[in-house]
């Protein structure tokens, strides 16, 4: 109890210190007391109160919502498949996003659809979401082998990475120029790319998804135990692995469309999370899971901003250059401690 | 209760049990006998409905085991596998796994004062908080015991819940799944390599030896010939105490 006080008082205070610092840096700096009298009345200060409302609130409530779900996503994974090494970047959802995405720019064109209530969606992030769900889709299908571990189900992931890499590269040797830019581009992860709507969406999906690990928070705790322990506990094994896989494949599909690939978030998150917290029921670790990934990308998003500033660094590059030495760090103390 | 009639399971053309008949009662330990590869683990799934038989009939509290669900499987057996790779939680949240089939979404009142009972019969309670990971393996097969006594089922499968524990633990063990089975009336499978703990412990034993049902009785029924011509090797059976002793 001791340990998760700490915890969430100093990710708390970090948080509160990222959000200021967001606020108040950037290409346009200006004084804590103005900050705030524009953020009660945006009447005072017309183009600071655009550019906080506009630009710097809405990409910090990205951050924080794309690391939250793709934290989640990873936890998600990581408990249903029984390995550390699950994510979404290693079942090739990302890889299926990124296909989708070149697909759109290079073949289909940069044009615009509406669907029901969203008008004007790019055709790149409806391709993306396809391509995201596509690679799920096939990774669903394998994991309905009768007998599949979750090692063989893992190895099915890095295959099918491979093949949407393989059909991306083919696109893109076909491109011109521009849509070459385009696609690569895309694939960097930019947390301007989305509005409020995209943030929104993000959000509704990451309460479903925290919904859904809450009901079956009890499934989880037994299922990390292996598979015999689960059924001889009454769990449904099939339908529980179905569901965590396609709600973590829709939370990264959700995010991946709107704002490109993000890598090591999912990853990284629920490692930090067990590493602190050794023998935590599943419903902690997926929210504290969440919460850390959401500050994280926060953090990192404010870096990318002002590392190379005035120039902003696409925050996906920034995630996987602090996120491989991060990673390798939970890697071996966990050796140590004898748990890998 | 516990019956099977006439039970065949082939896998890939290889027969693997053969007209496997028992029946057993509540009260009952029934210890599963048999050289490696004998069928003894495979009875055990087949038993809890993880394998399909090819032939033959299982009933559970008189009732045909396939017209069964898991669920409901799940709160008439407690079933605890040969091997446990534990995960990292706290021994409390461990033994209320074994709630799980009686908890919808999250655990009520009664399911912790169900697992607080448990730990305190089975002297665990100092265990509470501590992390599974960091406990020997004797106290580890004592908090898995606890679990699946939680689960509150009719029928205890336990396939070799003793290996690798030293005499003490192996005892200690023995002693309170015996005196659980005869508290609770519950009717307890042991599958077991220590010939003497069978006939310490157990009421009825079942000897397989290559998937064949070489005995199946009270123990006492039990010959020398039986033992030595399932095992391969001379075995000695001698009364000690009026508790037969094994000796080879």
């Amino acid at each position: 109890m001791e340990v998760q006080i700490k915890f969430w008082t100093i990710l708390t205070f970090l948080a509160l210190f990222i959000v200021v610092l967001t606020l108040k840096l950037g290409y346009m700096e200006h004084s804590f007391s103005t900050i705030f009298q524009t953020l009660l009345n945006s009447d005072s200060n017309e183009s600071l109160s655009y550019l906080l409302w506009e630009l710097r609130i809405p990409r910090m409530l990205a951050a924080f919502a794309v690391g939250a779900i793709l934290a989640l996503s990873g936890a998600i994974l990581q408990s249903i498949l029984r390995n550390p090494l699950a994510s979404p970047f290693t079942l090739g959802l990302s890889q299926g996003a990124a296909f989708g995405a070149s697909f759109s720019i290079i073949v289909l064109g940069s044009a615009t659809i509406s669907i029901g209530f969203f008008q004007d969606i790019s055709l790149v992030v409806v391709g993306a979401f396809l391509g995201a769900i596509v690679s799920s889709l096939l990774v669903l299908g394998f994991s309905m082998i009768k007998n599949i571990s979750s090692e063989g189900l893992i190895l099915a992931g890095v295959a099918i990475a491979a093949f949407f890499n393989a059909a991306t590269m083919l696109l893109q040797y076909f491109s011109t120029d521009n849509q070459l830019a385009t696609a690569v581009f895309w694939t960097f992860g930019d947390l301007s790319k989305g509005k409020w709507t995209e943030i929104l969406l993000v959000f509704i999906f990451w309460l479903g998804g925290m919904i859904f690990v809450f009901i079956r928070g009890w499934d989880f705790n037994t299922i990390v135990w292996g598979e015999t322990h689960a059924k001889s506990l009454g769990v449904k094994i099939w339908s529980l692995r179905i569901y965590a896989l396609l709600v973590a494949s829709l939370l990264t599909a959700i995010a991946t469309a709107f704002f490109g690939i993000i890598g090591f978030v999912g990853l990284i998150a629920p490692h930090i999370i067990k590493l602190i917290f050794e023998n935590q029921k599943h419903h902690f670790i997926f929210f504290a899971s969440s919460i850390l990934g959401g500050i994280f990308l926060m953090a990192a998003d404010l870096l990318a901003k002002e590392i190379l500033s005035p120039i902003s660094v696409p925050v996906g590059i920034l995630t996987a250059f602090t996120g491989v030495p991060l990673f390798l760090f939970i890697l071996i103390r966990r050796v140590m401690r004898g748990r890998n | 209760m516990v019956e099977t009639d006439s039970v065949n399971f082939i896998l890939k053309n290889k027969q693997i049990l053969k007209d496997i008949t028992i029946q057993a009662q509540n009260g009952e330990t029934i210890a599963i006998i048999g050289p490696n590869g004998a069928g003894k683990t495979t009875f055990l799934k087949m038993l809890r409905a993880f394998l399909s038989l090819t032939s033959g009939n299982i009933y559970i509290v008189n009732k045909l085991l396939e017209e069964y669900d898991n669920k409901e499987l799940s709160k008439l057996i407690a079933y605890l596998p040969q091997t446990t790779k534990a995960v990292a939680c706290s021994v409390e949240d461990c033994i209320l796994l074994g709630r799980k089939p009686h908890i919808k979404y999250f655990p009520s009142a009664e399911d912790y004062k169900k697992i607080h009972q448990i730990m305190e019969e089975l002297h665990l309670t100092k265990f509470q908080g501590k992390n599974v990971l960091n406990l020997s393996g004797g106290e580890l097969q004592k908090v898995l015991i606890a679990r699946s006594l939680v689960q509150e089922s009719n029928i205890l499968f336990l396939d070799e819940p003793i290996n690798h524990l030293d005499i003490k633990n192996q005892l200690e063990i023995m002693d309170v799944t015996k005196e659980m089975t005869l508290q609770r009336d519950l009717v307890t499978f042991i599958v077991l390599h220590d010939l003497n703990l069978a006939f310490k412990y157990a009421d009825k034993i079942l000897l397989l030896q290559n998937g064949h049902n070489k005995f199946y009785g009270n123990k006492e029924n039990l010959t020398e010939d039986i033992l030595s011509n399932s095992y391969g090797v001379k075995i000695n059976l001698i009364n000690f105490n009026g508790v037969q002793k094994v000796i080879y």
